[in-house]
């Protein structure tokens, strides 16, 4: 079915329509952890994406192959060995950004956006279909955490990916790159995001936190194929 | 490690490092399950029991497995799914032997698998560790067990927030997770003041 | 209850076996590849750090021993092999975690000659991790091995070293950097004199 949708509708909608973090509130850790300069954010984004679209391929390519049972654990291996390969590369070619990006890096495997795709997009689609939508959701992705990032830096910090801005930066407004800025910046984007949408008849977004997050279904469905394992 | 120092971890890693916070780990229970009080309560308890259980397990099997073999690149992969593991194996052994703790537990337990407060806390104790020697097991689990306890602070005081929110009138576009962020930012800011205490009371 | 058979379990447990073999597999691969720039990108983190902190004349370097476990010390050669300066990388606890610091000091009068935090990557974006920049290490020069230095919220409490004033909002790091800078003058100080 969603085969014969055209790829480009795949890519797009991570984009605009289905944007991991300001629609679907995915990946929220990330989002606000590592948004305090465009820099960071936008290798986190790269960095989220290139998991995102090796183990959406190598998921949807398996997806006949693995059983039902253990494929939790299994789509869990795949992205935990996509993340450490990515996070050696990064190590290797781009310290400064390791640094920068430290633990939240090889937390990308849980990051409920490569998870979620995974269970949702990957298991039932074909690789190439599986490889553009990763491509799309991880550039959503990126796309939030540059406007986040910019938006802090640039208030926080007065610079613009480490260009001084006039008059902002001798005047910065530090609380914007400290927690709570995160906080109110992401809650300010989210309350635009709503805006715009109710605006369209788009279904209500109401829900939140696990009850919007893919991952809610597979910790149910995790729970029952456990107790049918442990009984 | 003197009891002092102990000490002086378990607060910095409640109120300085708080996770939710300060560090911004566990964000999805923060914000989903903050709504009410008990299951806020219930959701945090659950999680401050795998922190501990999962630092307690990974951190012998890094240091005197994967580093002596020079495995260490099999970090992120181990500790996953280990994590996995261990939290299924909790839920098997509470529902066999606690069924009061597995019924106000249970239901949280197979949500902590992808919460990455757990995940993290195995993996910034091995930071910690590598960067001062002193920082052996016991501190580990002292900050395992105080970076859960940081997480039931945030988690009970911002379900209190919430509380309240429920019966103000707040603009259409602003409703649900919106005002919730705003609330979380001004909740954060708070704990900022804390920078510096933890030093200065043990000073 | 369904009845489990052997071949339910046995097809997901080869199965996931498999795949964590693979996995396994490639990382092994990937950590061949990559071991040798990671190795080289750290060597050369601390390679610039220690040119930042000497003369521009600086050429070469090698490493001395010191008692001190906790910290590093280099001797700076010009092109002509004089002994120039000292670098030494030290680190003290930050806000966030550890702060690494580079001290250069010069080998004759025992001046501080330029100090780079090399790795302040746990600190507070725009507050801690302000302390790499120049307004704030800048600060540190002069003939001041003797004393030590202090931040200027302490200099009632230590009135013999000199003052550098705090970055606005991160005491806590900059009294690291302070203490890091202080440490590596102690190694200065029992490496020269051990060498004359």
């Amino acid at each position: 079915m969603a085969e014969k949708k055209p790829l480009i509708k795949e890519f797009t909608k991570g984009i605009i329509k289905e944007n991991p973090v300001l629609c679907l509130v995915l990946g929220t850790c990330p989002t606000l952890a590592v948004t305090t300069g465009v820099s960071s954010a936008v290798g986190m984004g790269l960095a989220a994406t290139a998991v995102l679209v090796c183990s959406n391929s190598v998921i949807s390519a398996l997806r006949k192959v693995i059983p039902n049972k253990v494929r939790i654990p299994a789509y869990i291996t795949i992205i935990a060995a996509f993340v450490t390969i990515v996070q050696m590369i990064v190590k290797a070619y781009a310290p400064a950004l390791n640094d920068a990006l430290g633990v939240y890096l090889p937390l990308i495997v849980v990051n409920c956006i490569i998870l979620g795709r995974a269970e949702m997009f990957a298991s039932k689609n074909g690789v190439a279909a599986s490889a553009i939508d990763g491509l799309g959701m991880g550039i959503g992705f990126t796309a939030a955490l540059f406007l986040m990032g910019s938006i802090r830096e640039i208030l926080g910090a007065g610079s613009w990916l480490g260009l001084p801005i006039p008059i902002l930066n001798s005047n910065p407004i530090l609380i914007f790159i400290l927690p709570p800025g995160g906080f109110f910046v992401f809650g300010m984007l989210m309350a635009i995001a709503n805006k715009l949408n109710s605006e369209k008849p788009a279904k209500n977004k109401e829900e939140i936190g696990c009850a919007a997050c893919p991952m809610h279904d597979n910790c149910g469905k995790l729970a029952k194929g456990e107790e049918c394992a442990a009984e | 490690m003197s009891i002092t120092q102990l000490v002086g971890i378990f607060l910095a890693s409640i109120l300085t490092e708080n996770y939710i916070l300060c560090k911004f780990f566990g964000i999805c229970p923060f914000l989903g399950v903050s709504k009410k009080l008990d299951t806020a309560l219930g959701m945090s308890a659950a999680v401050t029991f795998v922190m501990v259980l999962a630092t307690a397990v990974t951190w012998p099997i890094y240091t005197y497995i994967l580093v002596p073999n020079e495995f260490e690149y099999l970090q992120t992969l181990v500790f996953i799914l280990v994590i996995a593991g261990l939290v299924q194996l909790v839920e098997i052994v509470l529902r066999k032997y606690m069924p009061p703790l597995y019924n106000a537990l249970g239901i949280y337990l197979p949500l902590i698998t992808t919460n990455c407060a757990v995940l993290g806390i195995t993996m910034l104790v091995l930071d910690k560790g590598a960067e001062d020697p002193a920082f052996g097991y016991v501190a580990s689990l002292v900050n395992a067990l105080g970076a859960g306890i940081g997480f039931l602070v945030a988690m009970v005081m911002f379900a209190g927030v919430r509380e309240r929110l429920e019966s103000c009138d707040i603009p259409k576009s602003l409703r649900g997770l919106p005002i919730t962020l705003v609330s979380a930012s001004l909740v954060a800011c708070s704990f900022l003041g804390f920078s510096g205490i933890v030093d200065k009371l043990l000073q | 209850m369904p009845k489990l058979n052997a071949k339910d379990i046995l097809i997901p447990t080869v199965a996931l076996v498999l795949i964590c073999g693979i996995s396994t597999g490639l990382l092994a691969a990937t950590n061949e590849m990559t071991k040798e720039p990671i190795a080289q990108a750290e060597i050369q983190s601390q390679n610039d750090s220690i040119m930042l902190v000497s003369a521009d004349t600086a050429a070469d370097f090698k490493t001395v021993e010191t008692s001190d476990d906790s910290a590093q010390c280099f001797e700076v050669y010009d092109s002509s092999g004089t002994l120039l300066s000292y670098a030494v990388a030290t680190s003290s606890k930050g806000y966030g975690g550890t702060i690494k610091v580079m001290t250069g000091i010069d080998a004759e009068t025992g001046d501080v000659i330029g100090v780079n935090v090399y790795d302040n990557s746990t600190e507070t974006p725009g507050l801690g991790a302000k302390t790499s920049e120049d307004d704030f290490s800048g600060q540190f020069g002069g003939n001041q091995s003797d004393t030590g230095f202090t931040v200027s919220k302490d200099a009632d409490k230590n009135p013999d070293k000199t003052s550098v004033d705090a970055v606005t909002g991160a005491t806590i790091s900059s009294r690291a950097v302070v203490k890091a800078v202080n440490q590596a003058i102690d190694v200065f100080k029992q490496v020269s004199g051990g060498a004359e």
